[in-house]
């Protein structure tokens, strides 16, 4: 057996089971963030992409490798990707300023771009991608990614797409903004005052409820969206 | 905001707005002393609610103050977690939905998972150290929580101990640069 390779950095893909026994499914030793995805996306079937010395790294919830796939980095941003909660579609980012999404059934590929930065991805199952970044012409923003075709849903980058893809959360300056997607007039907006943060990370337990991360030294919350 | 303490729920607090702007906190301390602290911003931006509820957060936080939810009059608001007195923040967040936890990352220092029951305080924290950093976490819909721990060597990549089998094992737990 070859020597693993060595590296400043070890990342190390670690699954806890609900005993909360951490069981170490993979280490990447790397020193080149560039090469190596810096996400992790896990499918309802037990499929789980992750960093992989060579790119991204499918792997079943044991650890063993089932399949390695290149990836390529964005100007300020380490490479991105998703896979869909049913395991069948996957998006990454590209060495050439595109998003990759392969149906994995079909064995198809199809791009999506170009994109200067790319912050997240998310896939829905069906293969709709959401792509959280700096898109064509350079305008930041969320795009949707569905049947070859790409648009451009709001024009905040820090947004959250609801489970059902037709509404945007948008939390920023103590200010919770929805709208329904590709819409400017926001359905309902609402001043939190004891929010504290430039932009806030949400995300959904169902179309209703988002629990929110205004930054560093705030609190976790959950919003009602309907009392919004 | 009404607010209860993480170890003695019969201790309560209140936050009031004050004239000044001001944001005023009223609690019972650890002997039952009932405590009034009035929060004002300092330097040029006298009106500054932020900066008045930022320090009224930071010092609620530190003394162990927590939101519970449902909170009076209603809102978008129905649950809040406080952070520890020395956390960096939480610096990322998953959600368990089949069991209702969220399961955060936070820098105390040290390195921590904790996971806390939704619409509760009730928190379970994992030591992680000697990790640096988690770059990311995801809760599957079995609940099981995935990580992404990473950890800086001098020279050399490595795996924390509390990661590895009790014994030495001969599977290789680095990454086969070709599928099986």
């Amino acid at each position: 057996m070859a020597a693993p390779p060595e590296g400043k950095y070890s990342i190390n893909l670690v699954r806890f089971d609900a005993e909360l026994t951490p069981h170490l499914l993979a280490t990447v030793p790397t020193s080149d963030f560039d090469r190596m995805l810096d996400d992790l996306s896990v499918s309802s079937t037990g499929l789980v992409l992750a960093p992989h010395i060579d790119g991204a790294g499918l792997y079943d919830r044991d650890g063993a490798l089932l399949e390695v796939h290149p990836v390529g980095r964005m100007d300020d941003w380490y490479p991105k990707g998703g896979l869909s909660p049913d395991g069948r579609w996957m998006a990454l980012t590209g060495p050439d300023r595109q998003v990759r999404i392969l149906d994995r059934e079909a064995g198809t590929e199809t791009l999506a771009g170009p994109f200067d930065q790319v912050l997240r991805i998310e896939v829905s199952n069906g293969g709709t991608t959401w792509i959280y970044g700096l898109g064509p012409e350079q305008q930041w923003g969320i795009y949707r990614a569905r049947a070859g075709a790409l648009d451009r849903v709001s024009d905040n980058v820090h947004g959250q797409v609801s489970p059902s893809g037709e509404r945007v959360l948008e939390v920023r300056e103590g200010l919770a903004t929805l709208r329904a997607v590709g819409e400017d007039e926001p359905l309902a907006t609402a001043q939190l005052p004891w929010l504290i943060g430039k932009h806030g990370r949400s995300q959904f337990w169902d179309e209703d409820h988002v629990v929110v991360r205004m930054g560093g030294h705030t609190p976790l919350l959950e919003l009602d969206l309907r009392e919004l | 905001m009404r607010l209860v303490h993480r170890d003695a729920p019969e201790r309560t607090a209140t936050v009031e707005a004050a004239p000044g702007p001001a944001l005023v906190l009223h609690h019972t301390d650890a002997k039952g002393k009932q405590r009034k602290k009035t929060f004002k911003a300092g330097g040029k931006r006298t009106d500054d609610m932020v900066a008045i509820w930022y320090k009224l957060l930071r010092f609620a936080s530190k003394e162990g103050w927590v939101a519970p939810a449902p909170q009076e009059g209603g809102g978008p608001l129905s649950w809040l977690n406080f952070h520890h007195l020395d956390s960096y923040g939480t610096l990322a967040f998953t959600l368990d939905h089949t069991r209702g936890h969220v399961w955060m990352y936070e820098k105390r220092p040290g390195a921590f998972l904790c996971r806390v029951t939704r619409g509760s305080c009730e928190e379970h924290a994992i030591d992680v150290r000697p990790i640096d950093r988690v770059r990311e976490l995801v809760c599957a819909a079995d609940g099981d929580l995935y990580a992404l721990l990473a950890t800086i060597k001098r020279g050399r990549a490595d795996t924390p101990a509390w990661l590895l089998p009790p014994k030495a094992s001969t599977r290789s737990t680095w990454c086969a640069s070709t599928p099986s």
